[in-house]
């Protein structure tokens, strides 16, 4: 069967390519997104201390650190029985927004506006966000300082902006200051600013594209994600699905995932396939992250996301929004709350109290923390012996639950721009952008420094090579 | 885009985390000025064939795959200046702690012993890389020429560094452990008494209350600051954690966990130490390989 490759070019550094597979007559049959990297995390953490996931589960991701902190966390509060302390609550929580200011600037500005603000056919040496920074200095500069704003949010709290150390079983390891909380209300104000700029950008962008929308990668998945009340939900609630059409297929305490969620195994990567159990594999996969948060949630509770959350639904009414370009849409809305959120945080006089955590003892048990990261619904699930050590750990990581979706996506994307068996390089960074829209932890990070290189290779049937084509940084 | 003098830069990760880049990114606005001086010509996701020539190669990361290998053998030969961003490349960091479990047991537990996962095998396809049995610093496949340590490096060290380097001055180096720059009290331990300090191991979250100015080890929790490297500015211990050791031991130590059990025999009962606590997990958190007594004590040493 004739494949096309597109390595980024990870074939020999490591963390993301496609194959694209064509049936004996070119037409594309299917995609396959390849993560090449596994670090083995849930085998070396056996015999560590519980108490200590919370420092060694953020190494997992530099990105979004502080959803692994308090994932693991969460897990060991419930595995020890401690309950923590309000003040802790709101401390974990608005760490965890400073996450998303972060990391959905982070995404927006440097990986995904380069290819919306400078036109996804611009010369690719320069699409990235160097390019954008010659272009339009002014925004880079505002986009720079918005992820300063939610990484010293972090930091202030966490103690550190990567790889936080803050939050332990039974709370926090210490209160927030009254200079702190100062400079953090400050920095807020800033930041809603620059968070409506980023929105505004970003649906001038997608009107500029409405034309393309639609059809670009377009899916129509079941979602998942957090809600409290039906109210979107980043840190703590009820984990609920949502078919197709919007109705619910299932809500459930997360601690109860492993009765809902499985996880298939494919050759063809070392990430995993997420699905409800209930409906098998591959008809039981679906969706998470900003977009299936905001088909999840029937409000936001802040003024100005639920006002957008109005417009955004809108878009497809009375069903959920699946068009996969509006990622980026959802992920902007999201950074609106996530500054909205944090300044709620911030003005309840309880964040200040010092009575952060209580004492909590080792025992045996077992515990689940799910918390919603940037990317999606992460779950850390830890069992452990009356020493305090871990004597098993499962992880399901954000970016799996989409990797069905990616697949999907790609292979969307594949038929639209695959002609008699080939593809023109400069549709190269439309396969691409259709992987960038789930904003894949693996990929994303190093794309911050650039352009990612493509190759695309096509193989006919016996192995030969019909076409190759390549973009270089 | 090459412009005329500007230094060229090529930067890539092999098994990590990504915290080093982003924390190169953390230098926000005062990135800009560094843009000032290099040209990055080569991104992180490139094919290794095409590693332009560069002068200086960073490299964040540990080497734990056959595609690692080759990228960090191209980078070699085509970098004039070879730099282990961080510590999984300066000592194999957490992304090393694989190297306590043979392989094979590593991939059961992910693939086929999780309890979520259902009829699961080991991913084989011919697109994915194989995984070498023991994953490895970087100086222990190809000759570096300067480390940044830190999980991740502080920007401002990064800056330092990179500076130093296009300069032609030495970069920033550290010979003290941490405790030489923490400002905990420390008052017991410099008593000379029979006693032990303290007469328990406890995690932070046993003791009824944090003290934020006293030494940990004289709270009886075990902080890895004896035997770890200064140049981090103390962030866990401001943010009262405990230190565990992340930017790998100062150039004294030849093992970073065997130098935090020497340097903590005179304060704890080292019984209590070896049964309560990770020593391999804790001591050797950041360092297992270029270490021998963590391989020793795993379960690999029967195997």
């Amino acid at each position: 069967m004739p494949t096309i490759t597109l390595a980024p070019i990870s074939r020999l550094e490591g963390h993301g390519k496609v194959t694209i597979q064509l049936d004996e007559k070119n037409k594309v049959v299917g995609a396959h997104f390849h993560v090449v990297e596994f670090r083995g995390f849930e085998k070396f953490c056996e015999g560590r201390l519980l108490a200590e996931m919370p420092v060694i589960t953020p190494r997992i991701c530099g990105i979004c650190p502080v959803s692994h902190h308090l994932a693991a966390v969460k897990a060991c509060d419930a595995a020890l029985g401690a309950a923590v302390p309000p003040a802790a609550q709101l401390l974990r929580e608005l760490m965890h927004m400073g996450q998303f200011i972060h990391s959905h600037a982070l995404h927006f500005f440097y990986l995904a506006a380069p290819d919306f603000v400078l036109g996804t056919s611009s010369d690719p040496a320069k699409r990235n966000v160097f390019g954008l920074l010659e272009k339009d200095p002014v925004l880079v500069k505002k986009a720079i300082r918005l992820r300063q704003i939610g990484q010293h949010l972090i930091e202030r709290i966490g103690g550190r902006p990567i790889h936080p150390v803050a939050a332990l079983p039974g709370g926090m390891s210490r209160p927030l200051s009254h200079e702190h909380r100062h400079e953090i209300r400050q920095d807020l104000k800033e930041a809603l600013e620059l968070a409506q700029l980023a929105l505004t950008v970003g649906k001038g962008v997608f009107e500029t594209y409405a034309d393309t929308v639609p059809k670009f990668a377009a899916i129509t998945t079941k979602y998942m994600g957090l809600h409290k009340a039906e109210q979107l939900e980043l840190y703590d609630g009820m984990l609920r699905v949502v078919g197709e059409s919007g109705s619910m297929i299932a809500d459930f305490d997360p601690k109860d995932y492993l009765a809902h969620i499985g996880e298939h195994v494919e050759n063809s990567s070392y990430m995993k396939f997420p699905f409800l159990k209930a409906l098998g594999w591959p008809a039981g996969t679906y969706r998470v992250g900003p977009l299936a948060r905001l088909n999840v949630a029937k409000g936001i509770g802040t003024p100005l996301a639920n006002r957008e959350l109005a417009q955004f639904k809108a878009l497809v009414p009375g069903a959920p929004v699946y068009q996969t370009l509006y990622y980026h849409y959802a992920r902007l809305i999201e950074l609106l709350y996530a500054v909205e959120r944090a300044q709620q945080l911030i003005d309840d006089d309880t964040i200040v109290s010092r009575e952060v955590r209580i004492p909590v003892e080792r025992r045996a048990g077992e515990g689940v923390g799910v918390i919603e990261a940037p990317r999606g619904t992460l779950i850390h699930h830890y069992w452990c012996d009356d020493a305090g050590k871990i004597t098993k750990a499962n992880l399901i990581v954000a970016t799996a639950h989409n990797n069905h979706a990616i697949d999907a996506s790609v292979a969307a994307v594949a038929k639209q721009f695959v002609k008699g068996g080939a593809i023109a390089e400069g549709d190269l960074n439309l396969v691409e952008m259709a992987v960038r829209c789930y904003d894949p932890c693996l990929s994303c990070a190093t794309h911050a420094a650039g352009q990612m290189p493509l190759v695309v290779t096509l193989l006919a049937a016996d192995g030969s090579v019909l076409q190759q084509v390549e973009r270089r940084p | 885009m090459r412009m005329a003098g500007k230094t060229t830069v090529a930067t890539a990760w092999l098994q990590s985390c990504s915290g080093c880049h982003i924390s190169l990114l953390d230098l926000h606005q005062e990135l800009l000025d560094v843009l000032e001086l290099i040209d990055i010509t080569y991104s992180p996701v490139a094919d290794v064939k095409k590693v332009p020539r560069a002068t200086v190669g960073i490299i964040e990361g540990a080497v734990g795959n056959e595609e690692n290998l080759e990228l960090l053998h191209e980078f070699r030969r085509q970098c004039d200046l070879l730099i282990a961003f961080g510590t999984c490349a300066a000592f194999g960091g957490v992304t090393g702690l694989r190297n306590l479990v043979p392989l094979d047991e590593v991939l059961a537990r992910g693939y086929v012993e999780t309890e979520s996962t259902v009829g699961g095998h080991v991913p084989a396809g011919p697109d994915i890389p194989r995984l070498l049995p023991d994953v490895k610093a970087l100086h222990q496949v190809v000759k570096i020429d300067a480390t940044i340590p830190g999980c991740p490096p502080l920007p401002s060290m990064i800056k330092a560094t990179l500076v130093a380097l296009l300069t032609g001055k030495t970069p920033p180096h550290h010979t003290h452990n941490l405790c030489h720059e923490c400002t905990r009290k420390k008052d017991k331990m410099l008593v000379a008494t029979r006693d032990f300090v303290v007469d328990a191991v406890m995690s932070p979250h046993e003791l009824p209350f944090i003290d934020p100015e006293v030494c940990f080890l004289e709270q009886g929790v075990l902080c890895m600051g004896p035997a770890t490297c200064e140049g981090c500015d103390t962030r866990c211990v401001q943010g009262n954690m405990p230190c565990r050791g992340c930017m790998g031991p100062p150039p004294s130590a030849l093992e970073q966990g065997a130098k935090v059990i020497n340097a903590l025999s005179s304060i704890l009962p080292a019984g209590g130490l070896m049964f309560h606590e990770d020593v391999v997990g804790t001591g050797y958190r950041y360092s297992v390989p270029v270490s021998l007594f963590p391989r020793l004590a795993s379960t690999r040493s029967t195997s």
